[in-house]
């Protein structure tokens, strides 16, 4: 019931940030391919709790099995509070689940879709689902 | 089991549409009293947040049309919202500028109004700002250097509170959606307390040399809050800088 009520929560989540124009408050969005997500196994380099946006950058193993730096883009710090996420959710040297809507540029950086971490929690900020339904030309 | 789960998760989806308008808040338990009390005369202390509609993007859905300088500068502005939208862009706000008028009022942040002799005051959440709207008579100003918040005088009429602004910077834009404005813009909002806890509002936007006709918005409402004060919010330039170094421009590939 409790990982059902943490998936429900994070459904909601997700759908603010589909909705809601103060998640997209920059619409940096824009950026992202929303149909498409990239899992990725990393290691936190830098956690940045600030506005505009919380910013988590990591190092994660492409196919070949070179490190690439990441950047994943979420939500401001106003809004992760209300989710459980705090300054110290993540620091340097976790290892974290990452899966993010990726840069339609190419380059490696995403939008987080959801974070787990060491200990097995996960966030979800946008679910996938709820990412691909948007609506009214909103990228 | 699994089609329990998945009722909950609908219902609390469908939660989301209320607490969409109001994301800080729960703008349907406000501590003032969930009661249609009536209005208090002319009086519009408090705290008050935008509800109306899931998305308030822009005044209302139809922009009036454009005069030739109007669409040239609607054409150049790059929003970040809506179907115009591009990766990047060249929205001001992305540079910490003040949004301005209209746009910070229908901003997802909360609004105050505080009465003194002479002015009411409106202390917008959004970029913690305020706005002195003097009620002392006074005339608008005759020409006045541009500022992105204008100049404004308010009065009474009837149950209505008129307030008219001139004098606005036109480096704001109207909307996240990039509509423009020129320095020659007239606002006019209209708020008239409906009961204890609501208040609506009506903006009209007249600029004769981007618009060829009054755009008048949608009919808003706001509700009263039971938060004692505002929260900050500013808009940081180290921080925008960094963001946009780091992550903004580099995912749209700038």
């Amino acid at each position: 019931m409790k990982s059902r009520l943490r998936i429900s929560f994070a459904l909601v989540i997700g759908l603010l940030a589909v909705y809601c124009p103060a998640f997209a408050h920059h619409g940096s969005s824009i950026s992202y391919d929303l149909k498409k997500t990239v899992e990725l196994k990393g290691t936190v380099t830098e956690f940045v709790w600030s506005n505009p946006h919380a910013q988590i950058y990591f190092d994660a193993k492409d196919a070949q099995g070179n490190v690439k730096h990441w950047g994943g883009e979420t939500f401001a710090p106003s809004t992760l509070t209300r989710t459980g996420w705090t300054k110290k959710t993540l620091k340097p040297g976790d290892q974290i689940t990452i899966t993010v809507f990726p840069s339609k540029a190419g380059s490696p950086f995403g939008l987080v879709s959801s974070v787990v971490l060491a200990d097995g929690q996960k966030f979800v900020p946008v679910s996938p689902e709820t990412a691909s339904t948007r609506t009214d030309g909103e990228q | 089991m699994r089609s329990r789960s998945m009722a909950l998760t609908v219902a609390v989806a469908l939660l989301s549409g209320f607490w969409c308008v109001a994301p800080a808040r729960t703008a349907q338990q406000s501590g003032a009293a969930k009661t249609t009390a009536p209005a208090p005369a002319r009086d519009l202390s408090g705290i008050w947040l935008l509800t109306t509609g899931a998305r308030i993007r822009s005044l209302s859905k139809q922009t009036p049309p454009m005069t030739p300088l109007g669409q040239e500068m609607f054409n150049a502005n790059k929003p970040g919202f809506g179907p115009r939208a591009v990766p990047g862009g060249n929205d001001p706000i992305g540079h910490c500028d003040p949004p301005g008028l209209p746009r910070s009022l229908m901003s997802e942040r909360p609004i105050e109004f505080v009465q003194v002799a002479g002015k009411m005051l409106q202390f917008l959440e959004s970029y913690h700002t305020w706005r002195d709207i003097w009620t002392d008579g006074r005339a608008l100003p005759q020409d006045p250097d541009p500022r992105w918040y204008g100049y404004s005088v308010g009065k009474w009429q009837g149950d209505t509170f008129v307030v008219d602004s001139i004098g606005f910077d036109k480096r704001s834009w109207v909307d996240s959606l990039g509509d423009p404005h020129s320095e020659a813009m007239h606002l006019r909002e209209q708020y008239r307390r409906l009961d204890h806890d609501t208040l609506e509002r009506t903006i009209t936007l007249e600029d004769p040399t981007i618009y060829t006709k009054p755009w008048v918005s949608d009919r808003q409402i706001l509700k009263l809050q039971a938060q004692e004060g505002l929260d900050e919010d500013f808009c940081v330039g180290s921080e925008e800088e960094s963001f946009n170094q780091r992550l903004r421009n580099p995912a749209a590939g700038k």
